[in-house]
């Protein structure tokens, strides 16, 4: 068993996560739960609008905790538990892809839209002024945007998710994918022009960025 | 509109994309809080940016399955087991050096006895077929003398008769 590291101890303090893996580490298959129960709603949140299907993001969701738990014996405490967790997600989803075996039907039920999380905040610091939608124009604003986001390309799809659902840094994002800050940056920034100009109609239409141009 | 003071190899979109998720170095950052205060075409573009960004709130989101971790618990008990079953046993773990040496060696000696048995099956193969030659000039050199053998044949078959001795008779 790896001893832990004065690093490993700060760590888990920082993000009890990281200690809670430590302690799946050791062999308790209760900790594991816990973990499952505190990252499942997020993951399945990323790989819903990664694939585009429910019971297969549910799946690569089941295989994504199943190969945590077999790969617990080469964690090390070095980041935060997210970063290992959907390192491992990141690594299934290109073998998913390569194999081919993923489906690109885009079909969710609307009752799984809705608002998701806090919206980060503008860097000037005034807030949008979004006009409360009724439910129609709420599911059809919901189905555009899956649809735009559907339309990216799956690198940039996930670094979006990843960075809209767990609220990633750059950083962060670059450990899960595999690449360099800057070329995450240049990925987010590309996906953030292609959902401005798919996503332009609807916002010219419900007029969201109105009094922000002075 | 004032040209923020980027380096070169990144775009401005880059930049002003990093800008609102607030990535940048505290001077990048400083420097381009003030084009966007002082150039409303890139604060336009900023608050579009945004807008468009703000938007994937909308997204699903799902919720899990209430089995989803009861499930996974129970696949990764079979996992385990089965891992478990097809693990080696210790006899096979504590195999050493000197197990693996007695292991080579009686396969070498099974090796040696198959490639002597097979030498033995060959020679023997040789020497059966030089054995049917000789049996056929032995069996020509017999007809060749069976005339002198003749009166024996006759008496042999006089003594086949059945009645020729006591014990025929019923």
């Amino acid at each position: 068993m790896p001893a832990i590291s004065e690093s490993s101890t700060r760590l888990s303090v920082l993000d009890p996560d990281v200690a809670l893996m430590l302690a799946v580490r050791d062999g308790s298959p209760d900790a594991f739960a816990q973990l499952m129960e505190l990252h499942q709603a997020r993951l399945l949140g990323v790989l819903v609008n990664w694939s585009g299907n429910r019971q297969e993001a549910e799946d690569l969701a089941q295989e994504v905790f199943l190969r945590v738990y077999q790969t617990r014996q080469r964690y090390r405490a070095k980041a935060r538990f997210n970063t290992w967790l959907y390192t491992i997600a990141s690594n299934l989803l290109r073998n998913h892809r390569r194999n081919s075996r993923l489906r690109r039907a885009a079909s969710l039920p609307a009752s799984e839209s809705g608002p998701f999380g806090a919206v980060r905040a503008f860097a000037q610091g005034a807030p949008m002024d979004l006009a409360p939608p009724d439910t129609v124009q709420r599911e059809e604003i919901a189905e555009t945007v899956r649809r735009a986001v559907a339309g990216l390309q799956e690198r940039q799809r996930l670094a979006v998710l990843l960075n809209k659902f767990e609220d990633m840094s750059y950083l962060q994002i670059a450990e899960v994918m595999g690449m360099t800050e800057k070329g995450v940056k240049s990925l987010l920034a590309r996906a953030r022009t292609n959902l401005r100009d798919t996503l332009g109609p609807l916002l010219d239409r419900s007029g969201q960025t109105k009094g922000h141009e002075s | 509109m004032n040209a923020p003071e980027l380096p070169e190899e990144t775009s401005k979109v880059d930049e002003l994309s990093a800008w609102i998720d607030g990535e940048l170095s505290h001077d990048t950052m400083e420097k381009l809080d003030r084009e966007v205060a002082h150039d409303p075409g890139l604060r336009a573009e900023a608050t579009r940016l945004k807008a468009a960004w703000d938007l994937l709130d909308h997204l699903p989101k799902p919720v899990a399955s209430p089995d989803l971790t009861n499930r996974t618990m129970a696949m990764l008990q079979i996992c385990e087991t089965t891992t478990q079953r097809f693990e080696p046993t210790a006899h096979f773990t504590s195999v050493g050096p000197r197990d693996f040496f007695q292991f080579a060696a009686w396969w070498a000696l099974l090796a040696l006895l198959f490639i002597a048995g097979f030498g033995i099956a060959r020679t023997l193969g040789a020497r059966h077929v030089g054995n049917t030659d000789h049996s056929r000039f032995l069996w020509l050199d017999m007809a060749a003398v069976a005339p002198e053998f003749r009166g024996d044949i006759e008496f042999l078959k006089w003594l086949a008769q059945p009645g020729r001795f006591g014990s025929d008779n019923p």
